[in-house]
């Protein structure tokens, strides 16, 4: 049979397959862990650190509905019993930086979250403040 | 969990990547050392011949003639299936042919999805993720869809358009082969099990992607441990990614030995992969062995007896005048 077939397919395998491997490499970030986070001002998050890593954005969703669908403005944390005023000023009192904090682990796992569509970010309010 | 994450995480996908790669090339290279011993296109298209005899813009990739219209054809082929474009289902009452395109339609949808999928999760094995990782993903996510049901997307307003329609082409392409008689009577179990492997690799998929998400950043560190062939001693993440990991590595096992490599036997195919041009160009058969053959004076000595016996019968004998 004529090499021609052999080439191509053997381009698209090793193009496709050790694509990433070399993509990282050239990068120079090959292996890097989940990026270090700038640690919150304040004692603890509303909730449980660990859980709010995972289901912040569940949390978050939930916010939007309590407020805009059913005008709840008040939340009471599961973890530790207090109340919070259901507002992203909340969250900004102690998440000072958006670049630093959300950004991070967004970047890393390519997650384009649309909150900022619509919402200020702390940066932008330090901006103009 | 330990050692089971560390089996599941750890172990089972660099086996399975290993059998992977190495049944690929393995396959690769002993299809690519074939003999091909006749110049066999199948072709539906006029072919090159006298030239009064008209053939029209598609009859030169139907019946290729150069190597340039070959590689069209052949991406059309990859690319359009255009060979499942013409299928025909035979009618009894009516005995005739009658065009179906369904299957053409969803095997389609199903390739073109898989691929946008695996360049989906390129998030997960390329560091930094690239733009165009990203831009697929943005428009791939461009339905965003609010029910407002609380099982459903607890944490994303983005619905994965090619996700949906990958488990969609999936669920035809099996009841294809259960509901339809002939095709029933044609399937074999292993053109079930490359069905189910990857109806559970979609389905775990899904589930993580609408109704128990997992952390991703765990997940990305993983992928990003195995690839630089540093991982993590024994991950410990949710179990529904730890299941989808294993359907993953079995389907990537399995490929070498199974009918999914025909993602590279379509290049391999002597039936499309070759110009139909057996009149202006000669196709040697390498199985064709070296023929000696035999000069006159040889000839006439084995059958000396006979040339003898024609001579003397008024034949003249002599060797032929080329």
């Amino acid at each position: 049979m004529s090499k021609t077939p052999l080439i191509a397919v053997l381009l698209i395998f090793i193009g496709f397959f050790f694509f990433p491997y070399f993509y990282s490499v050239a990068s120079g970030q090959l292996g890097k862990p989940v990026p270090e986070l700038d640690k919150p001002k304040g004692d603890h998050c509303i909730e449980d650190a660990k859980w709010m890593e995972e289901n912040h954005m569940v949390l978050l969703k939930e916010w939007r509905d309590h407020v805009i669908r059913q005008g709840i403005r008040t939340y009471i944390s599961d973890t530790y019993g207090t109340k919070y005023n259901i507002s992203t000023y909340t969250c900004f009192e102690c998440h000072t930086s958006k670049a630093n904090f959300c950004d991070k682990c967004h970047d890393y796992t390519g997650i384009k979250p649309n909150c900022w569509d619509c919402h200020v970010y702390p940066e932008l309010l330090q901006k103009y403040e | 969990m330990s050692v089971l994450g560390t089996l599941v995480g750890v172990v089972i996908p660099y086996v399975a990547a290993f059998i992977f790669v190495v049944g690929v090339l393995y396959r690769i290279f002993t299809w690519s050392k074939c003999v091909v011993p006749f110049k066999i296109p199948t072709t539906c298209g006029q072919q090159k011949s006298l030239p009064w005899l008209n053939r029209t813009f598609m009859d030169r990739f139907d019946s290729p003639y150069t190597n340039w219209e070959t590689a069209v054809r052949m991406l059309m082929e990859i690319f359009l299936f255009r060979s499942l474009w013409k299928n025909v289902r035979y009618e009894l009452p009516a005995q005739t042919a009658v065009s179906t395109k369904w299957l053409w339609l969803f095997a389609l949808t199903f390739h073109w999805s898989l691929l946008i999928v695996l360049i989906r999760h390129f998030r997960f094995f390329l560091q930094p993720v690239p733009d165009f990782v990203n831009l697929i993903q943005g428009l791939d996510g461009f339905i965003e869809v609010d029910i407002g049901w609380l099982w459903f997307q607890p944490h994303v307003v983005h619905i994965m358009v090619t996700g949906l329609t990958l488990f969609v082409a999936l669920l035809y392409l099996t009841y294809r082969r259960l509901a339809f008689p002939r095709e029933r009577t044609f399937s074999l179990p292993s053109d079930y099990i490359a069905l189910i492997l990857l109806l559970c690799v979609a389905v775990t998929g899904l589930l993580m992607r609408y109704v128990i998400p997992v952390d991703v950043a765990q997940v990305k560190e993983l992928a990003q441990g195995l690839l630089s062939f540093h991982p993590p001693a024994s991950p410990d993440l949710h179990w529904l990614f730890m299941l989808h990991l294993l359907f993953v590595s079995l389907l990537l096992a399995y490929f070498p030995f199974s009918k999914l490599m025909h993602s590279a036997g379509i290049f391999f195919s002597p039936t499309r992969n070759m110009p139909n041009n057996n009149r202006a160009v000669r196709h040697i058969n390498p199985w064709n062995y070296p023929v000696k053959g035999v000069d006159w004076d040889e000839f006439y000595e084995n059958f000396k007896g006979d040339m003898e016996e024609l001579e003397q019968m008024g034949y003249v004998v002599k060797p032929e005048e080329v």
